[in-house]
C-alpha cells in the first residue's frame, strides 16, 4: 500500500497523542472500532462548559498508517472549534486532505465516528450531572 | 458488488469443498491465463489479463472460511463495515491489550516486561475462548443456512433468513477484532514489533 506524503508525514509525527482524564467531567471520550480490519480507535477531548469551545484533543489510535493519520489530522482540526463544528465534520474532509486511495476510506470514517462519540459522551455526561444537581437541590 | 460464487460456478454455501473450489480455479485460470494468448490480439490479451485478476480476487474471497463467509453476506446486502453494534467491553477489551503491548515495547526493566508478558498471555487465553464461542456459534448459523435453499435475490429473502445473514455479519464483525487484536498479541509474545497490517 503507497501512502500519500501527508498520510507518513502524520504517521511518523502524530499530533496529540496520549491520554485525557476520562474522569474530568468536561472531557468526552469515544472509543470506535473498523470492523472491516478490526482496528480500534480512541480520541478524547476537554470542553470548555462555558464557551462549548474544545480545548485540548487527544488520540491512541492501534491501526493502520491511514486511521493513524486520519486522527492525528482530526485532533488538530478540532481544537480550538466548538462542540457544533466539530460534530459537524465529515470524514470526506480527511480523505481530501489525506489523499486516501478507496480501500482506505474507512479509515477515515473512524476518525469521525470518534469525533462524535467524544461529543455524545460528553454531553451525556453533562446531563446526567444537571440531573444530579438538580436532584441534590 | 462482483459474485465470487457466480465466478466459479458453485451455490452460496458458507462451507465450500476445498478440492472442487481448487480444481476449478486451475480449469478457469488455464482458460484465461495471459500467457495462452500472447499471440493474440492486443484488445484480447488485455481481456485475458482481467479476467484472470478477477479470478484470482475470487479464489482469495472465497478460499478461506471468514473472507468467504463475509462476501456471502455482503452479496445480501449486509456489510460488515456497517456493523457498529459490536459490544462496547469488546473494544474496551481490545484498546486494553493493545495499551499493554505498548507497554511492553516501553518496558526498561526485565521484571516489568515479565509481568507484562504474564498478563498477555492470560489475555491471550481468553481471547482463545472467546474465538471459539463465536466460531461455535458462526458454524452452527452456517451449517442452518447451507442446509436449505436459498433466493439469490436479496428482496425475496425471508425475515428469518434475513435475520440469519444480520446476526453471522455481527459475529463476523466481533470476530475481525478478535482477529487482529488476536495478531497483535503473539507478535508482541515473540518479541516482534506490533505492526498492523492490512
Ligand atoms: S485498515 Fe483498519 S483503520 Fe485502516
Amino acid at each position: 500500500m503507497a501512502y500519500s506524503e501527508k498520510v507518513i508525514e502524520h504517521y511518523q509525527h502524530p499530533r496529540n497523542v496520549g491520554t485525557l482524564d476520562p474522569n474530568d467531567p468536561n472531557v468526552g471520550t469515544g472509543l470506535v472500532g473498523a470492523p472491516e480490519c478490526g482496528d480500534v480507535m480512541r480520541l478524547q477531548l476537554r470542553i470548555n462548559p462555558e464557551t462549548g469551545m474544545i480545548e485540548d484533543a487527544k488520540f491512541k489510535t492501534f491501526g493502520c498508517g491511514s486511521a493513524i493519520a486520519s486522527s492525528s489530522l482530526a485532533t488538530e482540526m478540532i481544537k480550538g472549534k466548538s462542540v457544533d463544528e466539530a460534530y459537524a465534520i465529515k470524514n470526506t474532509v480527511i480523505v481530501k486532505e489525506l489523499n486516501l486511495p478507496p480501500v482506505k476510506i474507512h479509515c477515515s470514517v473512524l476518525a469521525e465516528d470518534a469525533i462524535k462519540a467524544a461529543i455524545e459522551d460528553f454531553k451525556k455526561k453533562r446531563a446526567s450531572a444537571t440531573v444530579e444537581a438538580e436532584a441534590v437541590a | 458488488m462482483t459474485d465470487h460464487f457466480c465466478r466459479f460456478g458453485i451455490d452460496r454455501t458458507f462451507a465450500v469443498d476445498r478440492e472442487r473450489l481448487e480444481l476449478r480455479f486451475h480449469e478457469l485460470q488455464s482458460h484465461s491465463h495471459p500467457d495462452r494468448h500472447m499471440t493474440a490480439e492486443e484488445a484480447r490479451r488485455d481481456q485475458a489479463v482481467a479476467e484472470s485478476s478477477d479470478i484470482n480476487s475470487a479464489y482469495r474471497a472465497l478460499r478461506e472460511p471468514l473472507p468467504r463467509a463475509r462476501h456471502l453476506v455482503e452479496l445480501y446486502g449486509f456489510p460488515i463495515g456497517e456493523q457498529k453494534s459490536v459490544p462496547p467491553s469488546l473494544l474496551m477489551t481490545v484498546m486494553e491489550a493493545q495499551e499493554k503491548i505498548a507497554e511492553l515495547e516501553q518496558a526498561a526493566s526485565h521484571e516489568e516486561k515479565e509481568r507484562i508478558r504474564r498478563e498477555l498471555a492470560s489475555v491471550a487465553k481468553e481471547l482463545q475462548s472467546r474465538r471459539e464461542t463465536l466460531d461455535e456459534e458462526r458454524l452452527r448459523i452456517a451449517g442452518q443456512w447451507d442446509h436449505a435453499k436459498h433466493a439469490e435475490n436479496a428482496q425475496a429473502l425471508s425475515s428469518e433468513e434475513r435475520a440469519h445473514l444480520d446476526r453471522m455479519a455481527r459475529l463476523l464483525a466481533e470476530r475481525a477484532y478478535l482477529e487482529t487484536l488476536h495478531w497483535s498479541v503473539q507478535a508482541a509474545q515473540q518479541g516482534k514489533p506490533a505492526f498492523i497490517q492490512h
